[in-house]
This record gives structure tokens, C-alpha cells and sequence, in this order.
């Protein structure tokens, strides 16, 4: 009896055996998913489907993109832990500011310290837009109103977005009360542009990138770091408060980051080399940094060490005006 | 009004693809199989659909969903001539006249009348949307939180006015829609409602809740009965008596005409949709008419006002959808989600910048309403041929299809779950006489209703000078409580035995 089935015991053994070497040795051979924690065609989503092929081709294997969204970027950050921690799963998230509101406000069931971000892909920017037609002609206009009537123009932001933090740092340096403006709260910024270009509000402060689709409606007055190549001759925030005697230091708009479940690298370690070797050589390549340039998403790699300690710059920077997020 | 290099490029679109127009016919075969089947709504089966067209091409995926949700519209209104239950809301009115002319024998001319009706309905309705999608996404940038606001309470009062017996169990099913489109995470930044399930932080999945509500709902209500359809002397179809009274429809275009007026703007109201288009068109007709007690015995006028305006209706609401972002209706709610699949995002930006590909869709719809007449002709008598399959063996397959669909929306068990909770909710109210409609569409703008709320107190800062500034608002406000207190005054001045002369509602 024995020895009729042993062959096919050992036979079977032997496949196991030889499924789990060849598993360990030529991973990836199972197609890859990146997990976008936001919806389809924003930047978030479009970063991911321009970088996919391009991994694809180096690793080998189908890399799809798959969107969920919602909840401040916490569903889809939930979801991308809740799956096997094998490499097979990567998540694009805004990392700062929105596992920042997850983490502190929301209540997230994952901590900073559950991820590993390979890499802070893109840096989106805030700016502070008005519509088409706005009385402001520049931000030094616009901020010379508030203080005279505070309390009476409207500024729109995304809530728990960099900006919604900008904006409450703006006023704050400028030593004016919540009350000095009435903040209007949006969702997404799709709305948000919509009620901006309609000037149903009468500024906004809102991410630069997102707003490109509908930017014949709007203009941008200044934006928050050194100017960018699109707006050559839009003025910095900072450079206009500092003649008022403010210094504020500003959040970041949102770091988009690659990233995987932290105990990924301790549990596979020669696949998160190799996971992490092939997704630079994407990163540095020709073909992603043209792509990248054409939609206003610049890439960069600063990997995984300058990444974390971004992250924890920003977090500490959130923390020091954590005020912001419950006061009325 | 035509952007013409627009409209080339429109061209340019549809012409990328041959292979895309062999999906027309299918398309629009599946939406009048699932309109024709009760409880299978066209959303339904748009939302079947949807994880197929995620693997397609845009111009394949739009020609296939547009073909769906156009032959969907026509299809409710088979069984409801047919047996007297719609297929779906749209069709309530069609009923009306329908069932009684299909009970003296005219069951063929009443399909022939409302296909012909249907198909000018929808072509005309596409017209207007041709010609005026540019005013349209001038003017919607005018409408801030506060017109936005009334336009959707306005929307679930008119729907609660209209349908059900018991208007205010109407509004209370509304409202109940509305909290439970505010689980998750609020527009304010708090979690309400979710009993700590990460899956419900951003609210109650719509669509499997819309397939539990309607779909399940009423399986579970036919369940109670043995046969769909038990005169089997209904069941003959003739081509011959379809198109004579397809031709017969034509008699009637003023009929017509006052449907696509009605179904056009109405139509395009968020969350009315043509829920309610079919039963005003219905009413202004019958109102106007020299002699309204034929109606409902079986007047073909009666099925020409009630189809026209519910075809139509289609064109209206993909108005809202293509220049707001917003659904008229549960059909374009999930046309939105596919679109959005597609990168395609409606709004006041996608209408400027897009145009191509708003003239692509039109010609799309346009190219759907001829194809449509040509099926309808062919395929009434197979549709009716379907609605005789026995109860017991129907209810299973659309159950098990539905909750497929649940799952594959987002793959994973919260749909079905969902699916499961809402068809007891479904059935619950149907039961109770409590609106379906009223509650899908509370729950579909629930969020945004709240949404629109607080921004009103965040740009007015608590100031009423900000509301009464906007007269489009205060214009609103008057359609909105007239259409609260229309009907119960009009009850009571009735009750005291006095003939009294309608008013106009404002609709």
C-alpha cells in the first residue's frame, strides 16, 4: 500500500518543494496590484497608472491599478494592509497630511509604523486661487481685506488636506483669529473648483496640480515654496508675508508615496530588494521622468531613509498646529 | 451653440472604433430584457454590467452602457402594459391606460404607442441637449450650495408628493434615505453611524443598496404571488398591430410634445429623474384634454404623454450628470460611477473641456434611439414571452445575479451584505406603503444634501442677507413648500365639497 502511493506522495512533495524554491527565487511570477487610496483620474491615480507598465517591464509580471478611495485615504491604506504582506500589494497614498488625520482623528486601525514607504514619488503644492474675476489681484490685496474686514470673505479648502493646515497657518501668522475668515470645507477638490470658478466663494487655497483641468476659471495668486515651472512669475507665499513681519513654516500639500506593509521587508527580504531596485530604476528612468514632466507630476527619488524622515518632519510640523483641525 | 471643431472631433471619437457599434444592438436587447423584467431595473443591470466594461476601451464601454440605460427606458414599459406592474417607477403612468387597452385585446397598439412615443422622446430630448449643453454648463457654475440644496429637497418633496398613497410616510422614507446616506465620514470631518466598520467610513455602498431597495425588494413581494402572468390570452403578439399603433402615436404631437417638454427639464432635476417625469406628463395631459374621464380606461393618449415623458427624461438627466456631476436617477448614478471608471468625471470642467466627448455621447444616444425602434419592433414579443417564466424559478436567478453583481462592484462581501440588509428594508417598506423612491433618492444625496448645508453656513457665515441676496434660491424655496403643501391643502378644500380649479405647482 505504502510503496504504491510513495511515488506519488514523494512526487507531490517534491512539487510543493520545488513551487516554494521557485517561489522564493524568481518572485514576482503572481501579477501585482497597486492599491491608489484615492479615485480615478486624479494625481494620486495618475502617478500610479503612469509608473505601472514601466514596473511591469522590469519586473515582469501584469502590475494593475486598482482605486479605493475614501475616508481621508484611510480605506484604501485599511485595505492595502489587509492583504497578504508578500509584495504583491502596493499602496499609493498621500502620506502626509492624510495618515496624519487617519492616524490622530479618524480613528485609523493601522499606525505610522505599519508602513514602509519606498519612496515620496511626487510633491504636490498648494496655492492660493481666486476666480477669473476677482476684485484680488494678488495676495497682498487679498490679505490686506481680511485684516481690514476679517470675518467676511469666504476661503474654500479641502478638509484635512495640506491646505486646510496652509490656510490656518497663513491666518495665524498673521496674528488673526478663526473667525477672521469664514473657512468653507470641501471634500475633494473637484467641488471645491467647481463653487471657486462659479465664485461662490471668494478664495480658495487648493492643491496646483488638481486644478489644472479648470484653470481658464481661476487665477492663482501665490503659491506656498518656490515657484514652479508651470508659473514662472507666480509669487511665493512667504515672500509676500515676510515684508508683514510673518515667518510662517508651512505642511506640505501631499507627499504621493509608493508604499509597502512594514514587516514586508523583514518577512521577504530578497523580494523588497528587489522590489525596491526595479521601482527606482523606474523612477530614474527616461521614459517615466518624460511622462511624469508632460503631466505635471515630477518624479523624484529620495528612497525609503529621506522618505520616513519626511514623513516624521511633517508629522511633528501637523502636531505643532493640531489646534487648527477643532477649533470653530 | 455648436462647437463644430468639437463636434468633428465628437466624430473622430465615435469613428476610433467600428467593433465598439456591434455593441449597440446587445446593448440596448439587455437594458429591454432587464426593464421588462420587474424588479430588474436598467440600473440593475447597468450596474451588472459594469465590471465588463472596466476591461473595455472608453468608446466600447460608453456605446454599450448608453445602449443599455436607452433600451432599459422602454422596457419597464412592457410588462406594465402588459400585466399592469411597471418595470420600474418610469413606468407607474404608462400603466394607467396601457393595462386597460391590453385588457380589451389592444395590447399590441399600446406596445406599438409607447415605443413610438419612446423612441421620439428620446431622440427629441437629445436634441435639445445638442443644442443646449452650452447654456447649461454657463449657468450651473451659478448655482452655489444654497440652489443646490433646495434643488435636491425640492427633488425628494416632489417625488414624495406624487408618489405613494401616504405623502407624509413619502417624506419620512425620504428622510430616512437622507440619514442613512450620512453613515460615514461627514463633510464636517465627523464619523457618524458607522458602528466601527472601516468599510461603511465612506457611507453606505449606493449601489448595492439601490439593487437590495428596488430589486430585491420587490422579489421578495412577488414571492407572495404564483404567477407573473396568468391570462394566457395576453400573451399573443402580433408585429402588424405594433406598428399600426406606432403610426397611430403619431396623431399625437402635441402629446408628444408636452411629454418632452416635461421630461427634459424635469427630467434633469437631481434625484427626480424619470421617476416622475412620466406621471406630470400624464397629468398635464390628461388635465388638458376635453375629456379627462377617458383617462385611465384604456385612452392611447394616456400611454403616449406617460412614455414621452419618460424617454425624454433621459436626455434631462444626463444634462445634470454631464454638467453637474450629479445623477437624476439611480440609471445615471451608475452611468456616473462608470464614467468615473473611465476617467471621465462630469462637471462644469469636463462640459468645457470635454466637449468632444459630450457630442460623442449624444450621437451615441442618437444612434441608440433608431436602433431601438427597429428592436422594439422585433423584440416586444419575446419580452412578453419572458415575463411568463414561472415565479419560482425567476426570483432565484435574478437573486443569485444580483448579488454577483453586489460582489463584483467592489470584490468584497460589503456589497452583498449591504444588498442583504437593504432588500429586507426594501421589502419592509413596500410592505408598509412607505416610497421606495423617495428613500433611494434620500440616500443617494443624502451626503450631498449635508454637504451643501453646511457650506451655505460656512461662505454666509450665519447671515441670512446671503440667502435672501439669491433670488434663484428664493424661487426654490416657493417650488419647494408649494409642493409640501399643494396637495394636503388641496385635500382638505376638496373635503369640503367645493369643485376647486389646479392650481399651477410650479413643475
Amino acid at each position: 500500500m505504502l510503496t504504491r502511493w510513495l511515488p506519488a506522495v514523494l512526487g507531490f512533495v517534491f512539487v510543493l518543494a520545488a513551487h516554494g524554491a521557485v517561489a522564493a527565487d524568481t518572485w514576482p511570477t503572481k501579477p501585482i496590484t497597486i492599491v491608489v487610496a484615492t479615485a480615478a483620474g486624479g494625481g494620486f491615480d495618475l502617478m500610479a497608472r503612469m509608473t505601472a507598465p514601466l514596473l511591469s517591464a522590469k519586473l515582469g509580471v501584469p502590475v494593475a491599478v486598482m482605486n479605493r478611495e475614501g475616508g481621508s485615504e484611510l480605506i484604501g491604506s485599511a485595505y492595502a494592509l489587509s492583504q497578504p504582506h508578500d509584495g504583491n500589494t502596493i499602496l499609493v497614498v498621500g502620506s502626509v497630511p492624510y495618515w496624519y488625520a487617519d492616524i490622530n482623528e479618524f480613528h485609523a486601525p493601522f499606525k505610522l509604523d505599519d508602513f514602509d514607504v519606498l519612496n515620496i514619488q511626487s510633491e504636490d503644492r498648494s496655492s492660493v486661487m481666486v476666480p477669473k474675476n476677482s476684485r484680488f489681484k494678488s495676495l497682498k490685496e487679498l490679505l490686506a481685506e481680511i485684516k481690514a474686514h476679517p470675518g467676511t470673505l469666504s476661503g474654500a479648502v479641502v478638509r484635512s488636506s495640506g491646505e486646510f493646515y496652509n490656510m490656518g497657518i497663513l491666518r495665524e501668522s498673521l496674528g488673526l483669529p478663526p473667525s477672521a475668515i469664514r473657512v468653507v470645507t470641501y471634500e475633494s477638490s473637484t467641488p471645491l473648483r467647481s463653487a471657486l470658478a462659479g465664485a461662490q466663494v471668494d478664495f480658495a487655497v487648493v492643491s496646483l496640480d488638481a486644478s489644472a483641468s479648470i484653470i481658464q476659471l481661476l487665477t492663482p495668486l501665490a503659491i506656498f515654496g518656490p515657484p514652479v515651472k508651470d508659473f514662472p512669475d507666480l509669487p511665493s507665499v512667504e515672500s509676500v508675508l515676510k515684508p508683514m513681519g510673518a515667518n510662517p513654516v508651512f505642511v506640505p500639500s501631499s507627499y504621493r508615496a509608493f508604499v509597502v506593509p512594514a514587516d514586508f521587508k523583514t518577512l521577504y527580504p530578497d523580494r523588497y530588494k528587489k522590489l525596491l531596485a526595479a521601482y527606482k530604476g523606474v523612477v530614474e528612468s527616461p521614459e517615466l521622468i518624460a511622462k511624469a514632466n508632460a503631466a505635471s507630476l515630477p518624479a523624484q527619488w529620495i528612497g525609503p531613509d529621506k522618505s520616513r524622515a519626511e514623513i516624521a518632519r511633517a508629522f511633528a510640523l501637523l502636531k505643532r498646529h493640531e489646534n487648527l483641525l477643532t477649533e470653530k | 451653440m455648436i462647437d463644430f471643431h468639437a463636434l468633428q472631433s465628437a466624430f473622430g471619437i465615435l469613428s476610433s472604433s467600428n467593433l465598439a457599434w456591434l455593441l449597440v444592438v446587445p446593448g440596448v436587447v439587455l437594458g429591454m430584457l432587464g426593464g421588462a423584467l420587474p424588479g430588474v431595473s436598467g440600473a440593475l443591470i447597468l450596474a451588472l454590467v459594469l465590471p465588463l466594461t472596466l476591461r473595455m476601451d472608453f468608446l466600447p464601454a460608453l456605446v454599450f452602457l448608453t445602449a443599455i440605460h436607452t433600451g432599459s427606458l422602454f422596457g419597464v414599459a412592457v410588462p406594465a402594459i402588459l400585466m399592469n406592474v411597471p418595470g420600474s417607477a418610469a413606468a407607474v403612468a404608462t400603466s394607467f391606460d396601457g393595462y386597460p387597452m391590453s385588457r380589451r385585446g389592444e395590447h399590441n397598439i399600446a406596445l406599438g404607442l409607447a415605443l413610438s412615443a419612446s423612441v421620439l422622446g428620446h431622440l427629441g430630448a437629445y436634441i435639445l441637449l445638442f443644442l443646449w449643453i452650452e447654456p447649461i454648463s454657463h449657468a450651473v457654475l451659478k448655482l452655489g450650495p444654497p440652489e443646490m440644496l433646495l434643488i435636491m429637497l425640492w427633488g425628494l418633496t416632489l417625488i414624495a408628493a406624487l408618489r405613494g398613497k401616504h405623502m407624509s410616510r413619502s417624506l419620512l422614507a425620504g428622510a430616512i434615505g437622507i440619514l442613512i446616506g450620512t453613515i460615514g465620514l461627514s463633510p464636517g470631518g465627523a464619523i457618524r453611524g458607522t458602528l466601527g466598520f472601516p468599510a461603511l467610513l465612506d457611507g453606505v455602498p449606493v449601489i448595492s443598496a439601490l439593487i437590495g431597495l428596488f430589486a430585491a425588494g420587490e422579489l421578495f413581494n412577488l414571492a407572495g404571488t404564483k404567477f407573473l402572468v396568468d391570462a394566457a390570452e395576453h400573451r399573443h403578439v402580433r408585429i402588424g398591430e405594433i406598428v399600426r399603433g406606432m403610426l397611430q402615436a403619431l396623431r399625437y404631437p402635441f402629446v408628444i410634445l408636452r411629454g418632452l417638454a416635461i421630461g427634459s427639464t424635469i427630467g434633469g432635476l437631481p434625484g427626480v429623474g424619470a421617476s416622475v417625469c412620466n406621471l406630470i406628463s400624464y397629468v398635464e395631459t390628461r388635465r388638458t384634454d376635453k375629456h379627462p374621464e377617458t383617462y385611465g380606461t384604456g385612452n392611447p393618449k394616456g400611454v403616449v404623454a406617460a412614455e414621452a415623458g419618460n424617454a425624454s427624461s433621459e436626455g434631462g438627466s444626463m444634462a445634470t450628470l454631464l454638467a453637474l456631476g450629479i445623477p437624476g436617477g439611480a440609471s445615471s448614478a451608475v452611468m456616473l460611477a462608470a464614467f468615473a471608471l473611465h476617467n471621465i468625471n462630469g462637471g462644469p470642467q469636463f462640459i468645457s473641456k470635454s466637449k468632444d466627448v459630450v457630442y460623442a455621447i449624444i450621437m451615441t444616444n442618437f444612434a441608440n434611439g433608431v436602433v431601438l425602434l427597429v428592436l422594439g419592433i422585433l423584440l416586444t414579443g419575446l419580452m412578453a414571452n419572458i415575463v411568463r417564466i414561472p415565479v419560482r424559478i425567476l426570483i432565484p436567478a435574478i437573486l443569485a445575479l444580483a448579488t454577483f453583481g453586489a460582489y463584483s462592484f467592489d470584490g468584497s462581501m460589503v456589497g452583498p451584505i449591504t444588498m442583504a440588509v437593504f432588500a429586507v428594508l426594501g421589502w419592509f417598506m413596500r410592505r408598509h406603503d412607505y416610497s421606495i423612491p423617495a428613500c433611494a433618492v434620500g440616500l443617494i444625496l443624502g451626503k450631498n444634501i449635508e454637504g451643501a448645508l453646511i457650506n451655505c453656513f460656512q461662505i454666509s457665515g450665519g447671515t441670512i442677507g446671503y440667502f435672501l441676496g439669491r433670488p434663484i434660491a428664493l424661487t426654490l424655496l416657493v417650488l419647494l413648500v408649494g409642493s409640501i403643501v399643494y396637495r394636503p391643502t388641496m385635500q382638505r378644500l376638496r373635503a369640503w365639497g367645493k369643485p376647486v380649479e389646479k392650481e399651477p405647482v410650479g413643475c
